[in-house]
């Protein structure tokens, strides 16, 4: 199949051995092919049990998605008012309180909130009250003659089980919109909006993840209320509050059946706002989120911070880290959803930007939409991706071990115990006569050093073929890269490889790569790290992940429906 | 006008004193008993920047109280008797966590991180899992002795400080409770300086009824909470509380509150110099307008500064990565150089403001205690020996300044954290943070 897709992709390159590459003949891009896909299999035998739901605060991500959800919807000016929420506008840009994280995901579960942290969401949650009550029609109307109590009671308990992701309790229902009534008697409805809005923002019921049990499954362990569910569903699948859609089969019941569940994620997955958790999760397990603010040294890459817009983005890190984002949407919604496409495929989404870092020309009939072909002896998958590469590195010299470590640790999911104290970890000093891996030679020689980075550097040896900002290179100083590389205590995916192409593919094969993707992706959507309770849930969706030839999109889907996503574990 | 007892009066008496015009200057001066001298109270202001010094180019040569400044700390002569410079102080760092991310959460604790699972290091380099904080740090502590007072406890300004982590966090009320510093002077300023005028009375009205039903929904949430979470629900609401305490407040109309112009980005690099400069401004008119008596300036982080010092002229490279060249690396040396004394550039304007307010026969900094420090000493080895120390201002007379302390045999920080205990009028604090086995405050320093 990759070689099908080798001789589609790549007429010329075969036939004239060129390394420039061309560009797919431009398709209508395939209807997701969710739908298709067969069932799961049934469940193993297992012992009910999942871990705990401690309470957990939204991340910025999410808060700010949510706002905007609930007050933009496709509203072009209101998008743009809400702009500020992002922290980009130029006048007393809105600062919202610092997310923390979990594994290599942002999750708030730790420290409890401060009063900054209060004040913040409270101006925040102001702003985005304003932009509402500027389009008051949008959200409420009260017909002439109609009760100005009744018109307010409507918009609280609409507006409010969108913010709260499940109905007003009747105490609630009647705080609020006493609250409305208040406020408009002085000012008029666009008041009581403002009020309630913003307050609605400001409660823990929106701040914090939704809780709500349900029936007790067994000892220990209860089920999630049919709103938390919705809830954890929306945030996994949409880094975002749930629609009124999803909310609707919470109400009815059917969320709670395997079909309703499973028909909901259907959906979500194929709606556009499951590109921002798709790409959010990429770019968190990949280590990568800051890449368009880290610096490069810029005499040896003046490109890397040249031709800055007022807006305060630099046009080629954001090239290459649109890239990544577009590329994993790509893959996982549009192509064939595979880890193993994930990890080997050579083509990505190359901007304009990008062509002469990957060497290619620009293509005939180049469309920044439809995937570019990259050499395939340069280039496959995420891991040769320049925001990767570049991101794990130094600013002047290529990282091994900021590179093994990823590989090590966030693709196969294996502790690195601590360097010894004290330890001097610079970067030995560039020698212009000596390649970056002689020069990293000495850790594994090392006797202190060498139980550890012997785990680490062979793996970040194979890819010596790409410098500190990930541009392909053959040689070093004037000698010739050697990315001949090694994965010890690695299970199956141990052995030699000789550069990262070859690494990609040994890692797609790798049965570990694929638990831990499974283990990250749980950790993700549950904001917190797996426990022995969650054993039986990974297992469950592993083996369908399996089943399916490793397809992300069975993944996603068979994840909601475990033990440990519908359930949690009794705590005190 | 009523006097200070040890150092403290009430708030009514201090509401009072905020309604008056002439707190629209800095501070109410206040008679002792005899009703003739003038008494102010004390400060503290912390001050923090990233990756330790160089050594060579920050230490003074000569006795303790004669004493030829280095190229680093060059401008701060004109504060020269207003300052002290701790040569040979360790902050001693055991345990979990690599150093540029323990280092700010051990600086001001004395206390170890957490050996938990609540981080993982992305990039790997030096650590794998540790926890948040083991213990308070020494400005917290004070302030619950002196703070009361005060409209606010502390106030924690910031400068591009980072997300809530370890690395990048400095102040904890408690073990896992840190404190973030506000990085936005736009916020500060129309947080805790008077707007004024009818838009504000709308503001503060609508916030009242918000925070009523914040109260009822926080309530009602607290009682679903399981146990394990009901005290972060406690957290949340005391936030809402102080927030609604200060609504009830007077804002505090105050002169040397700055006029902030539009269109500063406080989360843009280039903007760094500038809104360093405006969270000084703001951090001096709290204190002069007694908003707070404890305060904090986190420049930047702990964890791995990246920043290019474009505005030194240093475009190649970040500041951490140049802070792990060699010692024999000229080039870089010579670099670092220039961003530490750039440091100490905008350290001494900060003491020119604190020295600008005039209290009695001297000034503001007179009666404050301001401490300087980094998370390590040094960046190429990742020491914490030897971490660069310097006071400034006498605390009131606790302090005696203008001097040259060197300190040997590596005397672990806590001592000065001790110290300033002292300093501020909390006798009762022997030890602080468990990585010192040793007590009492650091030697000759008060």
């Amino acid at each position: 199949m990759r070689l099908g897709l080798l001789v589609r992709l790549f007429p010329l390159l075969l036939g004239a051995g060129c390394t420039t590459a061309r560009v797919a003949t431009p398709e209508p891009a395939p209807p997701l092919p969710i739908a298709k896909s067969k069932p799961p299999a049934p469940a193993p035998r297992c012992e009910v049990s999942a871990g705990p739901a401690p309470l957990r605060r939204l991340t910025r991500d999410q808060y700010i998605n949510s706002v905007f959800d609930l007050l933009a919807g496709k509203d072009p000016s209101a998008a743009t008012s809400l702009r500020g929420l992002r922290g980009v506008s130029t006048v007393a840009s809105m600062t919202l309180p610092a997310d923390e994280t979990v594994g290599p995901f942002r999750s708030n579960v730790v420290a409890a909130p401060t009063e900054l942290d209060a004040q913040q969401l409270m101006e925040a949650s102001e702003r985005a009250a304003e932009v509402a009550a500027n389009q008051l029609a949008r959200f409420y109307t009260c017909e002439a003659g109609s009760d100005p109590a009744a018109c307010a009671r409507r918009f609280v308990d609409s507006f409010g089980r969108r913010v709260f992701r499940r109905p007003l309790r009747a105490v609630e229902s009647d705080r609020y919109t006493q609250l409305f009534l208040q406020e408009a008697r002085s000012g008029g409805p666009a008041d009581g909006l403002r009020s309630v809005v913003s307050t609605l923002l400001q409660s823990p019921y929106f701040l914090d993840h939704t809780r709500e049990d349900g029936a007790a499954a067994a000892p220990g362990v209860v089920e999630l209320g049919p709103y938390a569910l919705a809830s954890r569903l929306a945030y996994m699948l949409w880094l975002s509050a749930p629609d009124e859609a999803l909310l609707d089969a919470a109400a009815s019941g059917s969320l709670a059946t395997p079909a309703g569940l499973r028909a909901q994620a259907e959906r979500m997955l194929a709606d556009e706002r499951a590109q921002r958790a798709i790409v959010n999760f990429h770019l968190q397990w990949l280590g990568i989120e800051d890449v368009s603010s880290t610096p490069k040294n810029s005499k040896l890459f003046p490109f890397w911070s040249s031709d800055r817009k007022g807006g305060g983005l630099y046009p080629f890190r954001e090239a290459i880290r649109r890239e990544t984002e577009q590329f994993v949407d790509h893959v996982i919604r549009h192509g064939d959803g595979k880890l193993d496409t994930l990890l080997t495929a050579p083509f990505s989404f190359v901007d304009e930007a990008l062509f002469g870092y990957y060497g290619i020309t620009r293509p005939a009939n180049y469309d920044p939409s439809r995937p570019v072909a990259l050499d395939p002896k340069q280039r496959a998958g995420l891991l040769t991706q320049g925001s990767f590469l570049a991101f794990h590195a130094h600013t002047a010299q290529s990282s091994p071990v900021a590179r093994g470590v990823m590989v090590r640790k966030n693709l196969l999911c294996q502790d690195l115990p601590d360097p010894p104290p004290d330890v001097n970890n610079n970067p030995p000093d560039p020698d212009p006569k000596l390649t970056t891996r002689e020069r990293f030679e000495e850790h594994r020689l090392d006797g202190v050093c060498g139980g550890c980075h012997k785990l680490i550097d062979p793996i970040g040896f194979g890819f010596e073929n790409y410098d500190a900002v990930g541009q392909y290179r053959e040689r070093e100083n004037g000698n010739p890269i050697d990315a001949t590389g090694e994965l010890i205590e690695a299970g199956d995916v141990g052995g030699a490889f000789d550069g990262a192409v070859q690494l990609a593919n040994k890692l797609a094969k790798s049965k570990k790569v694929q638990t831990c993707y499974v283990k990250q992706w749980f950790r993700y959507a549950l904001g917190r790290m797996e426990t022995e309770a969650d054993a039986c849930s990974l297992k469950t969706a592993e083996d369908e992940f399996e089943r399916s030839g490793r397809d992300v999109r069975a993944l996603l889907l068979v994840l909601p429906t475990t033990d440990s996503f519908r359930m949690r574990e009794v705590t005190r | 006008m009523n006097r200070i007892h040890n150092g403290q009066f009430g708030r009514r008496q201090f509401l009072q004193a905020l309604g008056l015009p002439a707190m629209a200057a800095p501070f109410l001066p206040i008679l002792n008993a005899s009703g003739r001298e003038r008494v102010f109270p004390k400060r503290l202001v912390l001050f923090f920047t990233p990756h330790g010094t160089i050594w060579k180019d920050w230490k003074p040569t000569g006795t303790e109280k004669k004493f030829t400044l280095g190229p680093i700390l060059k401008p701060l002569e004109r504060h020269k008797k207003q300052v002290n410079v701790l040569a040979g102080l360790e902050v001693r760092a055991p345990g979990v966590g690599a150093p540029h991310t323990k280092g700010p959460a051990i600086l001001w604790t004395g206390s170890p991180l957490l050996n938990d699972k609540t981080f993982v290091r992305r990039d790997g380099s030096g650590g794998l899992y540790f926890g948040w904080n083991s213990g308070p740090s020494i400005d917290q502590v004070i302030a619950r002795s002196v703070g009361g007072v005060t409209p606010y406890r502390s106030l924690e300004f910031g400068v591009r400080s980072g997300i809530s982590h370890p690395g990048s966090r400095m102040i904890y009320t408690g073990p896992r409770q840190p404190l973030p510093p506000e990085s936005n002077p736009y916020g500060v300023l129309g947080r805790v300086f008077a707007a004024g005028g009818q838009t504000y009375e709308n503001l503060r009205r609508q916030r009242k009824s918000t925070i009523d039903v914040l109260k009822a929904d926080l309530d009602g949430f607290k009682q679903e909470a399981v146990a394990d979470d009901r005290q972060k629900v406690e957290s949340h609401l005391a936030a809402i509380r102080s927030i609604e305490t200060r609504l009830e407040q007077k804002q505090v109309t105050c002169k040397r509150a700055p006029k902030l112009a539009d269109g500063i980005d406080p989360n843009a690099r280039e903007s760094t110099p500038e809104v360093l400069e405006l969270q000084q401004d703001l951090l001096t008119a709290s204190l002069a307008c007694d908003v707070t008596r404890i305060a904090s300036l986190q420049y930047r982080v702990g964890e791995n500064d990246g920043d290019r010092y474009t505005w030194l002229g240093i475009e190649h490279d970040g500041h951490h990565g140049m802070s792990h060249s060699g010692d024999s690396n000229a080039v870089e040396i010579g670099n670092l150089t220039k961003i530490y004394t750039w440091y100490a550039d905008r350290f001494a304007r900060l003491l020119d403001r604190l020295a600008s307010v005039k209290e009695g026969n001297g000034t503001m900094l007179d009666n404050t205690l301001v401490v300087w420090g980094s998370e390590i000493a040094k960046g190429n080895t990742h020491s914490f020996q030897r971490v660069p120390f310097i006071t400034a201002g006498g605390c009131g007379g606790a302090v005696k300044t203008g001097r040259f302390l060197e300190y040997g045999d590596l005397v672990p920080h806590n001592r000065l954290l001790v110290a300033m205990a002292h300093a501020m009028g909390v006798p009762s604090i022997e030890t602080f943070g468990s990585t010192d086995d040793g007590r009492g405050p650091l030697e000759r320093f008060l």
